[in-house]
């Protein structure tokens, strides 16, 4: 334990409240709203983001409109909800009055034990203010991240379907329908509010281990912070904090400090190029996603990022948090490394660019050397065929045993230029090195499809684990070869 | 069927409220002034003796308020069945398990809870551990426990007809076998317990529970409290499914540490503690001979049966006899030999799940009856049709059908999805599987040995006039069952359901023996019933000696008397009751006696109006050694049919649909019944394709959370079409039995079915994984 430890003071919105409040670095916006602030309602179940039970809306300004994200309260810093305005489900009814959404779930029979059915409302209202009729697919994305075990999932998928219909219809006589009426007046609130976060010295805190938790705003505020330190084992640099929080609460890994990049503005941006497209390291998956010019240009890294854990995480977590992680199964490292990614790595001292190929040294180690931050990825634009495979217990929020990407250029018939990658069979993820020589300047047919497989389970010495053993490890690399240059051929008939 | 006004209908449930608006206050939202927060240090050791416990420094952190060890309890010993009472408070001597209970904590915040347990020093000599069942029940195999001799905590041995004597008869016999993993429930609510133990002695304790009666007199009888001054009372509860059905000792703990410090005390699992506690679906090694006829005539059945149950019996007995008992329906069988045992192993204890040791038996009987089809070449729901049994019939082990709907529920779901087209005409990589099963409607005899009422219920008529107050010991865990007393009492009073109030789960109000084994709706039901009745009854009669009428020609319909031979005079009685509730609303002022005029009425005359409903099933089943195993004063039945793709590269299975047909008897609230049936199908299906408990070499769970325990998702569900049939249970009240059980019997070996119809390939291995596939395809492969 320490000797002091620091205490933030922040300022946010609580459904209709504002909340001023002096919170410590590894209390989560879950332990603070439900065991500080005392809003119940929100549940805890797993703690580390699987289930969905904690999921609160958590809003912030665009263009001065409140967009409201699905959150898993239990993976927040509950620093994170400085400046936010957050609706959990005590905020949802006005009075006797049920939100629409409340409303058909108790009409569907949407609830039965009733633990996961805050999350679930939450979910669905988030998806709510953003679509006014979503299709299934938006129904069940919106809930893949809410594990219910009471009901089958039908009824709750009934009630989203009739709210869809009662909406679209106007034909609903419930004026309190989706957001709340005090919404408007918050939003306005908050374009004013600037209220700065505050650190705090204080002896008050009993029991905790971590010391501080930093916030910089810009490169250079997070530099200086990061000097401050100096030894890297002291800090932990957090941006979308899914990983950080698991290890937090599972684990108990306590690091010394904490240093937040999500605020630092130079880090969240997506630029879009003539011959490539940068990501900041700030930038979550959802942003990735509904990126319009991501969906146009590189349409493969949404379908691929979007079958990333669930919407919540996806709100939470960035691809830069994937890489820095030198996870060996991140579905969109996979993807990146078979886009040919590199990264931009930043220090005071300036930056460099490496290929992310080269970039994950052994399990869980990458290049990243002292005082330097993952600051941009940059994917180049090609032209070519790009598909990704992933092989899971479960149709999604699934961790995959095997995932695998190919990209494949062809001239005249013949390939030109390819490039197979494979995650969960090695330490890190990486390319699959000895297919290029038996596809490269050939023309593809059945027969080179078994060589091109058989020359990819030779290269791995996967291990067995939870997810799968060896052997059903090399059987899906060569499933995977044979899938990608079927759906090729398919595509090139 | 009578027309009923409040059953039978698609009422929203009493405490949907609540639950959507997050008002529903689960124990872990509950808290008291001064309250302290309890954890737990469990074995990290698989099997080990304790040489000592050293809780020194943990004693000397500030916040903390109190240690405990085994020393700090009596010694005695806990359980479910009182014949195998195995488990202490905290364990002495020896660790059987990693998870086992060594110490506890009580501390002002839950962090310092934490920290303490690191500070607590145990030093332990290793045992040899066993993890495997069959290796535990081998000469020399290290030994759990010393009354358990070969480890095995029960054996059954059954012989019901003569096998050896009809084995002559059978033209085809076949012999299968299946094995499962060790399940977790994976309900959405950890388990938490709150106590506080006053000054007169009296504890009191919040629990996430199943059944409030059985924890009360675990607590009475392991902390030596008086059992009148033991209340156990069930707030919300997020989901149980069996695991949360017995006392645990995380529930003893907390008592003790609130006994200990005179503070009320919280101990909340965390995810990973559910799985260690578990007492979830054991691990089946089963094994089926059978001999039919050619005309697919089942002779008889031979039945062997190993389950492992980790390291404590918890309802083991019960379960080892349900996986043997539970075949004995629902297709007549005169000849049935069974040879089950109960095994302890060093990893977490096994107890009861959803369909109670009968699942894995039913998948097994099932897939078997396909494959009994196919050398038959007669259609899987045919040869079932051709042994069904109907109401009326005796199993061979002394299970009296009473109401059975299976041959209803069978066609229904052949004819709605279609079954014969779809069996001839689908692709290879497309299949379509069927099977049936069936479960009890509540155990016939309670755990322990008693002639104790199953269910009373206490319904008291509002001193005001108007509402009524039903009092009960039945745990809502989600099922419904407060919905379910509050409709049967307003349908029988006439009155609307919002003016009925419930009060449950609470063991001060009313004797109920909890949720499990499907008995709720039956049993608390019948006895709400008979409560709601006796209220009724002494309405009227004080209507009739008011009004002069025959108490036989009154009646309450719609709120109002109603007499059926004519209008009452109730001027006199109405000007006394406005006069009374001058500047009140809702005062009537025109038309009929009210209820709630007639209830004030009643409360005058009478004082509080107060009726009491009982039920205890009548003595059930043989005379034969376990035979009050499946008892059970009514049977549900479901049949189902799934339809599956399975690729067949990577083995992963899509399901597209299941259609389900469950006879309930009488569904009190339709979809409340549609409900039960979905979530066992979606719980059936995760069972069936992706849930297992992984183990290390030391006994230590792999996947002791919900990222790597997978259950199914929003993603995963199929259409679901569900189906209700109405056999009308002579035993039930109106009608009613079971739906939350017998709905997942079905399920597994459905899909099990669909997926050999669409790969030809068959499995002996549960779950149905991608890996576990894609070998038997392989393997089928390398075989041509």
């Amino acid at each position: 334990m320490k000797a002091s430890n620091l205490t933030t003071s922040i300022s946010f919105f609580l459904n209709a409240q504002h909340i001023k409040v002096a919170v410590s670095p590894e209390t989560t916006a879950l332990g603070l709203i439900r065991n500080e602030l005392g809003k119940r309602g929100t549940k805890e179940s797993c703690s580390e983001g699987d289930c969905g039970a904690c999921t609160i809306a958590a809003g912030e300004l665009s263009d001065g409109k409140l967009n409201y994200r699905a959150i898993n309260s239990c993976l927040w810093p509950a620093i994170r909800l400085h400046g936010k305005h957050i609706i959990t489900i005590e905020g949802l009814s006005q009075g006797e009055e049920l939100n629409l959404i409340q409303e058909q779930m108790l009409e569907h029979h949407a609830t039965q034990c009733g633990y996961c059915t805050p999350g679930i409302i939450m979910s669905l209202f988030c998806l709510f203010t953003r679509k006014q009729s979503p299709n299934k697919q938006d129904i069940v994305q919106a809930l893949e991240g809410n594990l219910c075990r009471c009901t089958g999932y039908q009824p709750i998928l009934s009630a989203a379907q009739s709210i869809t219909e009662l909406l679209i219809g106007k034909k609903h006589t419930n004026a309190n329908h989706i957001l709340p009426g005090y919404v408007s007046e918050i939003e306005s609130k908050l374009v004013s509010h600037s209220e700065p976060i505050k650190v705090i010295e204080t002896n008050a805190f009993q029991g905790r281990d971590i010391h501080g938790y930093y916030v910089p705003r810009t490169l250079e505020e997070l530099h200086t912070c990061m000097d401050k330190f100096g030894d890297p084992e002291r800090y932990r640099i957090v941006s979308g904090g899914t990983d950080l929080m698991v290890d937090i609460n599972i684990n108990r890994n306590f690091p010394e400090n904490i240093i937040d990049i999500s605020e630092i503005d130079d880090l969240s941006a997506i630029r879009i190029k003539q011959d490539s497209i940068s990501i900041g390291s700030g930038v979550t998956l959802t942003s990735i996603i509904e990126h319009p010019g991501i969906r146009e240009k590189l349409p493969i890294l949404r379908e691929t990022l979007l079958l990333v854990g669930s919407e919540q995480i996806r709100n939470m977590a960035t691809l830069a948090g994937n890489i820095a992680n030198a996870s060996p199964i991140a579905d969109g490292v996979v993807a990146l490394l078979g886009l040919d990614a590199d990264v931009t790595l930043l220090s005071k001292n300036g930056r460099r660019n490496v290929k992310l190929s080269d970039f994950f040294i052994d399990y869980k180690q990458t290049d990243l050397q002292t005082g330097e931050i993952l600051g941009e990825i940059h994917i180049p634009i090609q032209e070519g065929f790009f598909n990704f495979e992933k092989s899971s217990k479960r149709q999604a929020v699934d961790i995959a045993t095997v995932n695998s990407f190919c990209y494949l250029k062809e001239d005249s018939g013949l390939i030109s230029d390819c490039r197979f990658v494979f995650g969960g069979m090695d330490k890190t993820v990486r390319l699959a090195e000895s297919c290029r020589p038996v596809v490269q300047g050939k023309k593809l047919d059945d027969r080179l499809i078994l060589k091109c497989a058989e020359a990819a389970v030779k290269e791995f010495e996967p291990i067995s684990d939870v997810r799968g053993s060896a052997d059903y490890r090399r059987q899906l690399v060569e499933n995977h070869i044979v899938k990608h240059l079927h759906k090729f051929l398919s595509i090139n008939e | 069927m009578k027309e009923y006004k409040i059953l039978n209908t698609r009422a929203p449930r009493v405490d949907a409220n609540d639950k959507v608006t997050g008002k529903a206050k689960y124990t872990d939202d509950l808290a008291m002034p001064g309250m302290l927060y309890g954890a737990i240090l469990h074995s990290p050791q698989a099997h080990a003796k304790i040489i000592s416990i050293d809780t020194t420094a943990a004693e000397n952190l500030t916040g903390v308020f109190a240690v405990i060890t085994h020393k700090d309890a009596h010694k005695v010993s806990f359980g479910v069945s009182p014949a195998r009472y195995d488990e202490y408070v905290l364990a002495r001597e020896k660790v059987r398990y990693v998870g086992d209970e060594i110490a506890a904590v009580a501390a002002a915040t839950p962090e310092v809870a934490r920290q303490a347990l690191d500070l607590i020093q145990v030093e332990f000599e290793e045992l040899d551990p066993v993890f495997d069942a069959r290796q535990a029940m081998a000469e020399g195999a290290p030994e759990l426990h010393e009354k358990y001799q070969q480890n095995i905590v029960q054996q059954v041995h059954w012989h019901f007809g003569d096998v050896e004597a009809v084995r002559q008869k059978a033209d085809i016999i076949r012999t299968d076998s299946l094995t499962s993993k060790m399940q977790d429930a994976a309900f959405m609510e950890p388990q938490c317990a709150l106590a506080n133990y006053d000054d007169r002695g009296y504890l009191t304790m919040y629990s996430s529970t199943q059944a409030p009666h059985y924890v009360q007199r675990t607590l009475a009888m392991a902390l030596r409290i008086p059992l009148h001054k033991v209340r156990v009372v069930k707030p919300a509860v997020g989901g149980g499914f069996g695991p949360k059905a017995s006392c645990s000792s995380m529930e003893l703990i907390t008592c003790l540490l609130a006994m200990k410090t005179g503070k009320p005390v919280k101990t909340t699992f965390d995810r990973e503690q559910v799985f260690l506690h578990s007492r979830a679906r054991h691990q089946f090694f089963h094994k089926m001979t059978t001999g039919v006829q050619k005309d697919g005539t089942l002779v008889f059945l031979e039945h062997e049966c190993t389950l492992d149950g980790g390291a404590y019996c918890s309802f083991g007995i019960a379960t080892v006899y349900y996986a043997g008992s539970l075949l004995g329906g629902p297709y007549r069988l005169e000849n049935m030999k069974y040879d089950g045992y109960r095994v302890v192993t060093n990893k977490p204890a096994c107890g009861a799940q959803r369909g109670h040791g009968a699942v894995i038996a039913r998948a097994l009987f099932e897939v078997q009856l396909d494959r009994i089809a196919e050398e038959l070449n007669m259609d899987p729901i045919e040869l079932r049709l051709k042994n069904v049994r109907e109401a009326g019939e005796t199993t061979c082990n002394e299970l009296y059908l009473s109401s059975f709907g299976m041959k209803e529920a069978l066609e229904a779901v052949r004819d709605s999805a279609a079954w014969k087209q779809k069996r001839k005409d689908q692709p290879r990589g497309k299949g379509i599987g069927a099977a049936c099963g069936f479960f009890v409607s509540g155990a016939g005899y309670p755990i322990y040995n008693s002639a104790t009422y199953h269910a009373t219920v206490i319904t008291k008529l509002s001193e005001v006039g108007g509402g009524v107050i039903v009092e009960s010991g039945a745990a809502d865990i989600g099922q419904g069952s407060d919905t379910m007393l509050a409709m049967i009492t307003a349908e029988v009073l006439g009155i609307p359901l919002d003016d009925v109030k419930v009060i449950s789960g609470d063991s001060d109000l009313a004797v109920d023996l909890g949720a499990y084994s499907s008995r709720t709706t039956l049993m608390a039901g019948a006895a709400a019933k008979e409560a709601a009745e006796s209220v009724k009854r002494q309405i009227l009669e004080v209507v009739a000696a008011k009004t002069g009428a025959a108490c036989d020609d009154l009646d309450i319909q719609d709120a109002e008397i109603v007499w059926s031979k004519g209008d009452l005079d109730i001027d006199q009685i109405r000007h006394d009751h406005r006069l009374e509730h001058r500047n009140f609303s809702g005062i009537p002022l025109s038309g009929r006696l009210t209820f709630g005029e007639a209830s004030r009425m009643a409360f005058l005359e009478r004082g509080s109006i107060v009726g009491t409903g009982k039920y205890k099933p009548p003595v059930l089943g043989g005379s034969f050694k376990g035979a009050a195993v499946g008892t059970s004063p009514a049977f549900g039945c479901s049949a189902q049919v799934a339809e599956v793709t399975v690729d067949l590269e990577t083995g992963e299975v899509t399901v597209n649909k299941i259609t389900g047909a469950h006879d309930c008897g009488f569904a009190i609230n339709r979809t409340q019944v549609e409900g039960q049936m979905e979530g066992s199908i979606m719980m059936g299906m995760g069972e069936a394709l992706m849930e297992e408990i992984k183990f290390d070499d030391c006994g230590r769970i792999l996947n002791a959370n919900l990222a790597e325990y997978k259950i199914p998702t929003s993603l995963d569900v199929p259409p679901l079409e569900a189906i209700i049939i109405e056999s009308n249970e002579p035993n039930g009240p109106f009608g009613a039995k079971e739906v939350g059980e017998g709905a997942i019997m079905p399920t597994i070996p459905a899909i099990l079915n669909a997926i050999y119809d669409a790969t030809n390939v068959r499995l002996d291995e549960l779950p149905a994984t991608p890996e576990r596939i894609r070998a038997a395809l392989r393997l089928k492969d390398k075989g041509k």
